[in-house]
Order: C-alpha cells, then structure tokens, then sequence
C-alpha cells in the first residue's frame, strides 16, 4: 500500500515534468517584457507631467533616455538570438530520460537511506489499549500536587522513577535529591540517584554519580542497583579483575528472572572478550528493550503496565517490601487509591509472616490516609 | 502513513530540486525554451512536495506521534494544541523544514507569476534557487532528518519547558525565516543576471519587490524578538548586541542597502555591479544568520564539533554559495556593461552615500560578532564584544545616515540643487533643534546625547515628509489639485517617507532611554517609589497556584501625584518539580512610555526585591518598527512593483492613451 501511494506520487511528479517537454517551442524571442518594461517608464514619465509633477521640457529628456535605454536593450537580446543550435531531438530525449529514470531512482535511493517504510503512524491516542494512565498526566498531576506543596516529599519520590523511565535524567536526578533530602536517607533512592546521574552522563558514572552510589552501599550493601553501578564504575576505571568479581559476585545474588541480569551478564561476556570501555546503562533501557520486542497490541499493554507491571512482578513474587511500597505510593499519586488500599491488603497477605515489613505497610497506609 | 509518505515526499522533492537546478540552465545555453520552461513546473511541484511533508510533520506533531524523534523530543501530550504546532519549528530540524518550504513558496510564486518576465531570466533564476533548495534538502535529508524514526517508541515526549510556549516565540521564528529566504530570491535573481550576462533596469524592477518582501518580514521578525526579550528576560532590556540578534541585524542592514541601490539601478541603471554585490552579500549573510543560530556556534565554537557531520555540511553550504557566488561575482562583473555615470549632487549620489554607511554598519556588525568567534577558535580565549563597542561605533555612523536621509530624499534625481534641498529641509531642521532645546530647558540637566538624539528624531520624521509635502503644496492651488496630487504620487514615495519617518520613531524610542528610570531596591509594602513622574507601591504580596507553579504576585499601585493611574501585578514564579524560577515582569503602558517592575528575592520580613524602570516613549521603537514595515507595504503596493507587471503594463498604456484619458490607476 506504501509503496503504491509513493509510485504514485512519483508517476504525478514524472508527468507533470515531462509535460512541459512536449512543447515544440524553441528558440527565445526578443522578450516583449523589455519594451513593455520601458513602455511603463514612457506611461510613468507622461503621468507625471499630468499630474503636475514634473515640467514637460524635463520629460522630454527623461523620454529621450528611456529610448535610448531601450534601443540598448534590444541590441543585447538581439545578439543573443543568432546562436541558436540546432539538434534538438537529442537533447529533449536526454532530458526525458533523466525525468523518468533519473529522478525516481535519486528519490528512491535517498529516501532507502534514511525512511522506514514498513513502519506505520503511530499517534498516541492509537496506542493506549484500555486504560488512560499516561505518564504525562501523572506528571502533570503530580507537578500539580507539588506545585500546592513543594516540601511533599512523597511526591518527589512518586515521579523520579517516571522521569527516569521517561529518559529525563535530570529531572529524574532533580526529584531523587528532593526526596531524599524531604524524606531522609534511602539507600534505594540513593542508588537511584546515582543511575540518574550517570544517564544524564551519556552513560559514564561521574564522580558525582559515584558519591551517591557508593553512599548507598555504605547504606545498604546488598542494593542491588548500587551494585550495578559500582562494578560499572570499577570497570570504566580499568581495574578489570575487580571488576569481575564484582559482576560476578552480583550475578551470585541476583534473582533467576532478574531484569538486570542480562546486562550483568553482557558486562562479564565483555570482560572476558573484547574490553568495553564505555558503560551502556542497560538496566533502564531493559524495560524499552524488551517493550520492542512485542507486538503494537502487547506494547500498549506493557507500556499501561509501566506501573501494573510491578504489580504483576509482585504478584507473582510477592516478598519484596520494597516494590510494595513504591506500588501503593504509585496508585495514591495516580489517583487509583482503591487499587493502592487492594495492594496494602495483597502486601499484607503476601508478607504476613514478617512483622518488620508489616509494620512499615501500616506506617505508609496511616501516612496515606489509606482505608485498611 | 501519512509520516513516510511525508518523508518520501521530502526525497522526492530532492529529486526534483537535483532536475530544476540543471535542466532549465541547459536549457537556456542551448537556446532551446522548451527546455528551459521546466523549471515552472518543477518549481510548482517542488513546492507541493515540501507542502505536503511540512503537513505530515505538523500532523504528527498535533498527535504526538513519538515515534518521530524530533516529536519526542520537543513535544508532549498535554501541551496546547498552539504549542503543538509551534513546536514543529521549534527544533533544529523543523526549523530547516520550514526554511526550504518557504524557499519552494517563493519559488513557486515566482514561476507562477513571472508570465511579464523575461522567460530567460525566469528560468536561470528557478535554476538557481533549485541549487539553494538541492543543498538544503540533502543537509535535511542526511544530517538533519525531521521524520527519522525510533522504535520502540517512547510512551511520551520529554520537552515540557514552560519559558518556550510563548506566543512571541511562537511567530518569530516564521517571520524571521520569510525575511532571510526572502534574500534568496534576491540571490538568486542575481546569479542568474551573472550567467546571462544581461543586467538592465528592468532586471532591477523585478527584484524591488522581493528584496521589499524580505526586508518587511525582517523588520517586523527583528522587532517581534526584541520585544519578546523586553518582556521575558525581566532585565528590562530589548536589545543585547547578542550574535543571535546580530545574526538577524546584519542581512537587513545589507538589504536596507539593497533596496536602496536597486531604486536607483532601476531608476538611472547605475549601480549595477554593486547591487548584485549586496544582493549576494545579503543572501550570504542571511545564510549566516541561519546557521549561526541553529548550529549552536554561538554557545562555543567546540559545540560545531559535536555533531561533526553537520557542521562540515554546513561550511560546504556557506563555502560553495558564498565563494562560489563571490568568485562567478568577480568573473562575470567585469564583463556587464556599466552605464550611468552621476553627478556629484543627486539624489543617486546621495544614495551612493547611504550605502557606503549602511554597509560600514554592516562590516562593524560583522566584525563584533565574529571577532570574538575567530579569537576563540584560534586561541581558544573567550573574549565578548558589547554594548560599549556597537554604541561607539555604530552611533556615529547612524547620526551621520539620519542627517543624510531627509537630504537625500529631498535632491532630484540626475541632476539635484543642493541649495534648494538644504533650503528645503530647513524647516525639519529647525523643528529639530526647537525641539533639543525644548527638551534640554524642560528636563533640565538631562544627558546630553538623549536631547541631540531626540532632536535627530524630529528632525528626521519632519524631513520624511518635506519631500511628499514640497511636490504637492503648490502656492494659489485650491486643495482639491493639491489632493489630486498626494492621489497620484506615487505610492513607492509615499512608502519612503513612512519607512523614514518609522525609522525616526524608533530613534526617538532610543533616544529618550536617556530619560528613563532605574530602581534597584528592596522594596517595603506600602512604600512608594518614585519612578520619573510616577510613584510605585506594592501594596501587597499574595501566592496563587498555577497548573504546574506557585507564584508570588506584588500588587502595585501606580499614582501620579496622588491620584491612582494604574496597577500592575508583576508575578516570581517557581516550577517546583523542575526547580525553576522565573520572573514574569510587569509592564503598564501610560502613554508611550512603560513602567516595568520585575521581581526578585522575598524577605522574611516581607519586603521583596525590585527592579523598577520608567521608559518613557519606550514603545515607540517597536512602533517605530511597525511603521516602517508599513511604509514597506505601501511601497510594495505601488503598481510598478506588482509582481504580474506586465499585465498592469499593458493596462497602463492603455491608461496614457490620449484619446482616452484617464486618472492614473
């Protein structure tokens, strides 16, 4: 179907073109617009006599000029007309030739370099199957809330994750900060921090990047993300063995299914094949990754899933305390406070034998005003 | 479908740029106007395929279509629709989009309406504007390409910054565009007179009205940026000698020349060589501004580097069209046959003149802004050239051009009476000098150079009009003659004396900067500040939420002597999310002067910083600005400068016919 529409918009153009070439015409004439040009100067010089403007003896002179002016313009043309060659039936099959093959094969040739052609529109209003979560409303809604309180600290850490996903790492890196200087120390959003930093940085983990990363280990040293960065930095400043280890030793702890695990070990295989010099931060890019894999029905769904998707992660393993959390402050920032009490409910059904993270879900639930 | 088809339309329409630069010259050396008259409807259907592609980009940028990275970039969702389109030129990519679909328009208006030209000059000239299009759509095409795609498709765009969706900077651009592409046409009327070889005054009469056409949409796309800057920068400036706006000053000061110099080409075919000069320095300058801007050169010449492909395509574009043009210049121009030799004292030798000052502004400008540019990239130093630099400079150059003008208009063509000019323009002298001494007893002890400028102004809008007023005051007329006559003048006259009178606005606008008022102060409620002739309290603080801010607004009260005159509620405004803080200043119009007040840090014991100006006569630089666009309109309106002139030609002679006479049309 593409392909007929640019055929036939090439057969339009090509037509138009060569039509021009069936003109016999040949040859250009003494052009009339010349004379007609000085015969307007003549009218101009007489009006102005009419009109009061100029003396009648001072346009006799001007009229004298103007002729003299036009007599020299037609001499040039004139001598322009002698040469006027001869053969012109080669010269108009050369022309049409390079209209109807020329022309489409330098359009298509240009066009094969850079189109996608098998690639549909995609408007957004195509693209959202079902629900009506897009990340630019929750931001706007959030941004809303924040603007009402900038010391809401919850709010800061509602949208840093979506601003990172986004790939607005600073605005990410900017929300993180704000979190955690509202809400306290967090060795998860610390590492966070961290990712953003060294997103906005092309990939490479600055020293800034690294302060936050390592603060974070210093925290908690079993973060996993913290990890990830650590052994990138390690790797980026050569020291190639530790680096291994590192890799390795996260590779150990991580979790069969792990979204970071290929990256951990595409980070291992290069170590031991060529040297990667520059860090490709392949957690984040992970989830676009794999959104690129599926079908534009199963896209939609995963990207509504941006949030549901940790809530199916949960579902299925439902230990982690942490996803939980970030789940219930998600739906209470999206509005969807039934779904966030329905979390609490699961997360407690989930964690119930851990009286530590029960009483953590309690806090946030009171903090939030949640029912339950 | 619509986004690779647009595509494909855009390397179509490269394809059709590569035919329409070569066949119609062939065509033209071959004697052979079959041939030739291709470029009408190449010209025709290149414009048709840019039409179309700018419309699927706007199509994809009104339904955030992400896939298109430029969309992702710059767009999202919940942005206004106006915001929406505007963001489709508000990019890098766009933007050139934009740029070559303006270049197809004019194009295409040229081979439509060019039946009264010779056909000759009609195809050289496609044929070269089928070069500037070729080189566009190819550094489009392969280095910044509007509909490349990216899968996946991120769920949303990123840009969200508030400070760009501004009606002011939504306009701006276009109109900046239509002046500098408008020099192409200019550009390319040029070349093709090189090639030819023929260069007479009708040559000189089709290009009027286009380097007027450039010259308006300059004029109003500089001012519209200055006054963008004046109320959005909260520093309460409108110009800062900034290379961006340099970048823009410098093409129309050279077409200020231009068009000029073709008004006397067209009317003593003197001039010749030296206006297809400017008309090619015009375009390169043009050129120039445009890369100058979009390349990101200005922020440090290392950021050329960045994206090297680019840069390199952009110096093979300035290096061919530029050198290329200047070496076809210095082969061709000899051979064109100079005619009109001038005397000493005429209006022609008088608007020599103003073009020797125009282009010394020119230089200076020129200078300023690539000194510091050259030093960078040799030493690697960074140097900047202000203010202090153009005023000294460029001051006394446009003193000399102001006392120049009224002169100039008021001399005869061929052979003027200097005398008789001087005597004419006496009186706009005398109002002037009335005037700076008025001032100097009235604000006693104000700056020196403010008085002499305003007394410039007035000399200068009196002097516009002595010209008109001496060719239709006649002693013993009844007024209905002396009607008649303003009636038949013609209207490029009428168009001059506005354009110089607008010019003498906007000089009075900048002179009485002089007179205007700063307050830097920290600011109690309920204290007043004297501002000039007013008084400014801010009587309260109050927040208010917007969708994505919270800002302060300072309620003030303007009085003049007691009395209330007016209040004005200049706002800080803070994104908290994106951590930004912007003023937005708060301007009340009294007069044709401003009071500006914009704000700055909040107290604990609830005063607030200030800046506070009175501008008195501010306005009239913009005003100025608009009249001399205006002057410009009524200039194109002249019916010798109609673009279908030939039609109106036969008409006219019909019209002097004396069997049948006739008013003039």
């Amino acid at each position: 179907m593409t392909w007929a529409v640019f055929a036939m918009m090439t057969l339009a153009v090509v037509l138009a073109l060569a039509r021009s070439l069936s003109e016999r015409r040949e040859g250009f004439g003494v052009d009339d617009s010349d004379v007609a040009f000085y015969r307007g100067l003549l009218a101009e010089a007489n009006d102005d006599v009419r009109c009061g403007l100029v003396a009648p003896e001072d346009a006799m002179s001007t009229r004298a000029e103007i002729g003299r002016r036009l007599l020299a313009s037609l001499d040039s043309a004139s001598g322009n007309l002698l040469r006027v060659s001869r053969r012109r039936r080669p010269r108009r099959a050369s022309a049409v030739l390079a209209i109807v093959l020329v022309l489409p094969l330098v359009a298509l040739a240009s066009y094969l370099k850079v189109g996608a052609p098998s690639q549909p529109d995609m408007p957004t209003a195509s693209r959202r199957a079902g629900g009506n979560f897009t990340p630019a409303a929750a931001i706007s809604e959030v941004e809303t809330r924040l603007a009402a309180d900038p010391d809401d600290g919850r709010g800061f850490q509602a949208i840093a994750p979506i601003y990172l996903r986004m790939g607005r790492f600073q605005d990410a890196a900017r929300a993180y900060r704000a979190a955690l200087r509202l809400l306290g120390e967090n060795a998860q959003e610390r590492a966070a921090l961290g990712q953003a930093l060294t997103m906005a940085a092309d990939g490479v983990v600055t020293a800034e990047a690294r302060a936050a990363i390592d603060q974070a280990l210093a925290d908690d040293p079993k973060q996993p993300v913290a990890r990830y960065f650590h052994a990138a930095a390690i790797e980026q400043d050569g020291d190639k063995d530790r680096a291994r280890q590192l890799w390795e030793a996260l590779e150990a702890d991580t979790p069969a299914g792990a979204p970071w695990m290929d990256a951990v070990r595409e980070h291992l295989d290069g170590l031991s094949g060529a040297t990667q010099s520059n860090v490709e931060p392949r957690h984040s890019s992970q989830t676009r990754d794999d959104i690129a894999a599926l079908s534009p029905e199963q896209r939609s769904d995963a990207i509504r899933g941006m949030v549901e998707g940790l809530a199916e992660k949960l579902s299925k393993d439902g230990l982690n305390l942490q996803g939980w959390l970030q789940l219930i402050r998600s739906y209470v920032f999206l509005g969807e406070r039934q779904k966030a009490e329905a979390a609490a409910a699961s997360a407690r059904a989930h964690l119930a034998g851990d009286a530590q993270a029960l009483a953590r879900i309690d806090e946030l639930v009171g903090q939030l005003g949640l029912k339950g | 479908m619509i986004v690779e088809t647009g595509h494909y339309a855009l390397a179509l329409a490269l394809a059709v740029a590569l035919l329409q630069s070569i066949l119609p010259l062939w065509g033209t050396r071959s004697r052979d106007s079959g041939l030739a008259s291709i470029a009408v409807p190449a010209a025709i259907t290149q414009f048709l395929l840019l039409g179309y592609a700018f419309t699927a980009l706007t199509y994809a940028h009104v339904v955030s279509d992400f896939s298109l990275v430029t969309v992702a970039e710059n767009s999202l969702t919940t942005k206004p629709l106006v915001y929406k389109i505007a963001g489709v030129w508000g990019n890098h990519e766009g933007s050139m989009l934009l740029w070559v679909l303006i270049l197809a328009t004019f194009g295409a208006t040229v081979a439509i309406l060019g039946h009264g030209m010779a056909s000759e000059l009609r195809a050289n000239t496609l044929a070269v504007q089928g070069w500037i299009s070729l080189a566009f759509l190819c550094f489009i095409l392969f280095t910044s390409d509007p509909f490349m795609r990216r899968f996946p498709a991120p769920i949303e765009g990123q840009d969200l910054n508030p400070l760009l969706q501004d009606p002011g900077l939504a306009i701006h651009p276009p109109l900046l565009y239509l002046g500098y592409v408008g020099s192409s046409i200019v550009f390319s009327f040029a070349v093709a007179a090189l090639i030819s070889g023929r260069l007479d005054a009708a040559w000189a009469r089709y290009v009027r009205p286009w380097v007027l056409i450039a010259w308006i949409f300059l004029t109003l796309g500089i001012a519209m940026g200055s006054y963008w800057a004046y109320y959005t920068l909260g520093w309460g400036g409108f110009w800062f000698w900034d290379p961006v706006e340099n970048a823009s000053l410098m093409p129309w000061l050279a077409g200020t020349a231009l068009l000029h110099s073709a008004a006397v080409m067209e009317k003593r075919e003197a001039l010749k060589i030296w206006t297809l000069f400017l008309a090619i320095v015009t375009f390169s300058l043009s050129l120039l501004g445009t890369f100058l801007v979009r390349s990101g050169v200005l922020t440090s010449v290392h950021s050329f580097a960045s994206d090297p492909a680019r840069g390199v395509f952009i110096l093979v574009i300035l290096t061919v069209f530029i050198g290329g043009s200047l070496a076809l210049y210095a082969w061709r121009a000899p051979s064109l046959s100079q005619r009109g030799l001038f005397a000493p004292v005429s209006r022609e030798s008088a608007l020599a003149v103003n073009n020797v000052l125009l282009a010394a502004c020119c230089a200076t400008v020129l200078t300023g802004t690539l000194y510091p540019l050259a030093l960078e990239a040799l030493t690697g130093h960074k140097i900047s050239v202000g203010a202090p630099f153009f005023n000294l400079t460029l001051g006394p150059l446009l003193a000399l051009i102001v006392l120049l003008m009224p002169l100039g208009q008021s001399l005869a063509w061929k052979r003027g009476d200097l005398l008789g000019a001087a005597q004419r323009v006496t009186v706009a002298a005398l109002g002037g000098l009335v005037a700076a001494l008025l001032l100097v007893a009235v604000v006693r002890g104000g700056p020196v150079l403010a008085a002499v400028g305003l007394g410039l102004a007035v000399y200068l809008i009196v002097g516009s009009f002595t010209d008109v007023a001496s060719r239709i005051w006649a002693r013993r007329q009844p007024a209905r003659v002396m009607l008649a006559r303003a009636v038949g003048l013609p209207r490029s006259a009428w168009g001059a004396a506005i354009a110089h009178a607008g010019l003498g606005l906007a000089l009075m606008g900048l002179a009485a900067t002089g007179w205007g008022v700063e307050r830097i102060a920290t600011v109690k409620l309920g204290q007043a500040i004297n501002l000039g002739p007013y008084q400014a309290t801010v009587e309260n603080l109050r927040s208010q939420q917007g969708p994505n801010y919270s800002e302060v607004l300072a309620h003030t009260v303007i009085s003049r002597g007691g009395a209330a005159v007016a209040t004005v509620e200049p706002a800080k405004r803070t994104f908290p999310a994106r951590q930004i803080t912007v003023t937005e200043a708060g301007i009340v119009t009294l007069g044709f002067g401003q009071i500006y007040i914009s704000l700055g840090e909040q107290h604990a014991d609830g005063s607030i910083d200030a800046r506070m100006f009175w501008k008195p006569l501010v306005t009239a630089i913009w005003i100025g600005a608009v009249i001399m666009a205006f002057g410009g309109i009524v200039s194109l309106s002249d019916r010798r400068l109609r673009i279908g002139f030939a039609r109106r030609a036969a008409r006219v002679r019909a019209a002097a016919n004396p069997a049948a006479p006739q008013p003039a049309e």
